[in-house]
């Protein structure tokens, strides 16, 4: 009876709890959203690191990792693998041999990590063919030539192999990003050029446009027109076991594009099989075993068997090998909740002020209510509940609204390439966003909302404990 | 035995500076069964009496038993609750709950007794009957006459069984009618159920009507007479 009262009380001055509670609706969809963008963009990018790079636990020579020598590889390491493979909480395991070299076109040259894997997809923990650029990149196993390899965008950029073109098509891509009219003006006398080189392109870029607009919008526009063929050739340099250099021409089958610039650059996959003949290391060698386990959250555990079982060698979970994952997969509850406590917190003034309101309002009737019988403890109660429904009321409102938010932007995605493409994928973020929520998001909104409404709730409750039933009475309000 | 026995009542009200000696050593048994009408003018300590006896304010000096018990010596909670069980209250503003409708005003009062649903629920629409306002069960107090809501009042002041009934200037807002048809009918419950009643009132048609006068002037009792 108490909450049905407390109800209905909210309900005494419609306009100002409505006000209330579309304040906190407005503030809490919002929370929902923001923090579902973060959500979803690190969800996004967690998920490229594990199937592009590190996957969940890393074993390596101990050496290895300091001074990255083909020398020091993991002794039995095929038979380590298999060993592991084994394991139940295995779901999926690979060998790979990774030599740093250069790599070098007609026209740049740069250093490049050369990661070995056997061609398979399947079983496979590196899922880089997810990332493939076009349609027409194959990967590993769809060739039968030994020296193939895959690059990333990024490295075909820098290498000077990325064909520049402004079509119409280019334009209207463009101009459906709301570019500014002017400039889509100034890029239509690039129209129908073609330019071979990054270098060149981004010269003739830098012709037409202001510098601010250059600044803002180049690498947007070279993403929009640049074009690639495969098949080219480019020559990679390593030194093999013996330290002698070696240098062989690989013909690239495919790009890949995981929109981690630093990723991108970097990394290019070849057969490891010819990898091994290539720096004379004998076949089923491998210098790092990547591991993807059954279930993230065990991964630390997992972690300790393995180390239990290989003493020698040193493992590492991805969580040691990027700490910005551990802050993100087991902190980021503590950042949302310092978030939304923020939020929260400028909202209780509100209400505050509105039980405040209530409750002075009510000075009469609380006399009576005491006067008849109703002790402190159900007065407190009913004041507590009152704020408690009216916060939750806006709160489920708002997440509510939030979920749907991020729910359709969720699908539809947020475009943020306008703004800041550049800036985003160097940091290894894409620039198209899918929002995300989670299960622990809404729970522990819900919980701050609540408790929000309780501490709200505490003063001008104490407020109206403090009154006396027979002055209380005499209030003419 | 007296249902309620005041002893050498003092009450000193501090208005600002100047003290207030609002009440000065009044000593008043009243009898099961009464129906008691404490009169006088403006100021005269009426209010300050009945909220004494009914434990809404504290004396500064005095005692004030009911049924056996001093209720002066009671803590603040023990107090609230000695009201719930003990005390009706019938306040001169109706003092409704203006969220609930009639019978869950009756009702409210035996939810805080911790009476069961079907029990609140049969009581409530008895004395609901019992005013005369069985059909208006559901009506809001803002759908309801001045006359009408201080008849939920009275019914919500029964509802909890009390040793008696205090009555604040029931009748002061109500009309000539609504007036006798509330005195007609905490007459009635008097005389059928031998409920005390005690209200103050300087309205001549509630004096009229109370068995015993108790006339107060400057927190004195100046005269205490049985009419009836």
């Amino acid at each position: 009876m108490i909450l049905s009262i407390a109800w209905k009380n909210i309900w005494r001055n419609k306009i100002r709890s409505l006000i209330l509670i579309g304040t906190i609706a407005f503030a809490l969809a919002g929370a929902i959203f923001i923090l579902g963008i973060m959500e979803g963009w690190m969800k996004e990018r967690n998920i490229k690191i594990i199937e592009t790079e590190l996957t969940h636990i890393q074993i390596h020579n101990p050496d290895f990792v300091n001074n990255f020598n083909i020398k020091d590889t993991i002794t039995n390491g095929s038979q380590i693998l298999s060993q592991i493979k084994k394991l139940d909480f295995i779901v999926a395991t690979e060998g790979r041999l990774k030599a740093m070299g250069m790599v070098a076109s007609s026209y740049s040259s740069q250093g490049a990590i050369v990661v070995g894997i056997d061609p398979a997809r399947d079983a496979e923990a590196t899922k880089v063919y997810k990332y493939l650029a076009d349609s027409n990149s194959k990967w590993l196993d769809q060739v039968k030539r030994q020296n193939v390899v895959i690059i990333g965008l990024k490295m075909a950029k820098d290498l000077q192999m990325v064909n520049y073109i402004i079509t119409e098509t280019t334009l209207l891509k463009l101009r459906n990003l709301r570019l500014p009219k002017s400039l889509i003006t100034k890029l239509d006398t690039l129209k129908g050029k073609k330019f071979h080189t990054t270098t060149k392109f981004y010269n003739a870029l830098e012709q037409v446009l202001t510098e601010k607009e250059f600044d803002q919008y180049a690498d947007l526009i070279a993403n929009s027109c640049h074009s690639y063929k495969l098949g080219r050739k480019i020559i990679i340099r390593m030194q093999d076991i013996n330290g002698n250099v070696v240098e062989e021409a690989f013909r690239i089958i495919g790009v890949y594009d995981t929109d981690n610039d630093m990723f991108d650059g970097m990394y290019l996959f070849v057969k490891k099989s010819y990898l091994e003949k290539l720096l004379d290391v004998p076949p089923g060698t491998v210098n790092e075993i990547a591991i993807i386990t059954d279930n993230q959250k065990e991964i630390e555990h997992y972690k300790a068997i393995l180390k239990q079982k290989y003493p020698d060698l040193l493992i590492e979970s991805i969580f040691d090998m990027d700490p910005t994952m551990r802050v993100m997969t087991s902190l980021i509850w503590i950042y949302y909740a310092i978030f939304e406590a923020f939020i929260l917190f400028a909202l209780s003034f509100g209400i505050v002020n509105t039980m405040l309101m209530a409750v002075m309002e009510r000075t009469k009737e609380l006399g009576m209510l005491m006067a008849i019988g109703m002790n402190r403890r159900r007065i407190f109660s009913m004041i507590m509940n009152e704020s408690i429904l009216l916060t939750l009321t806006g709160g489920i409102i708002g997440i509510i609204i939030g979920y749907f938010l991020v729910l359709y932007t969720g699908h539809t995605g947020i475009n943020l390439s306008k703004y800041a493409q550049q800036g985003m994928e160097a940091l290894g973020y894409s620039a198209i966003i899918y929002p995300q929520t989670s299960p622990m998001l809404i729970f522990e909104t819900t919980i701050l909302v609540i408790i929000t409404g309780m501490l709200a709730a505490i003063y001008p409750a104490l407020k109206a404990l403090k009154l006396k039933p027979a002055q209380a009475l005499r209030t003419d309000v | 035995m007296a249902v309620i026995e005041v002893k050498n009542l003092h009450k000193i009200y501090c208005a600002g500076e100047v003290e207030v000696h609002a009440i000065r050593g009044i000593d008043l048994k009243i009898e099961q069964g009464e129906f008691t009408a404490i009169v006088g003018p403006s100021g005269s300590g009426k209010t300050t009496l009945l909220n004494l006896i009914g434990g809404l304010d504290e004396p500064t000096e005095g005692i004030i038993i009911i049924d056996g018990t001093d209720i002066t010596k009671l803590k603040d909670n023990q107090l609230i609750d000695f009201r719930l069980w003990n005390i009706g209250f019938v306040f001169q503003a109706y003092n409704l709950i203006p969220v609930l409708t009639a019978k869950e005003n009756i009702e409210f009062i035996m939810h805080l007794q911790g009476k069961s649903k079907e029990e609140r629920n049969r009581r409530a629409m008895e004395l609901l009957k019992e005013v005369g306002l069985a059909d208006r069960a559901n009506s809001r107090p803002s759908q309801l006459s001045g006359g009408q809501q201080q008849r939920v009042a009275v019914a919500r002041a029964l509802a909890s069984k009390p040793k008696f009934v205090l009555a604040d200037e029931p009748t002061a807002n109500l009309d000539s009618v609504a007036t006798k048809n509330l005195l007609d009918l905490m007459e009635k419950l008097n005389h059928e159920e031998n409920m005390t009643f005690i209200f103050s009132t300087h309205d001549s048609r509630v004096i009229e009507k109370a068995h015993r006068i108790v006339r107060i002037e400057d927190g004195r009792i100046v005269k205490d007479e049985k009419v009836k």
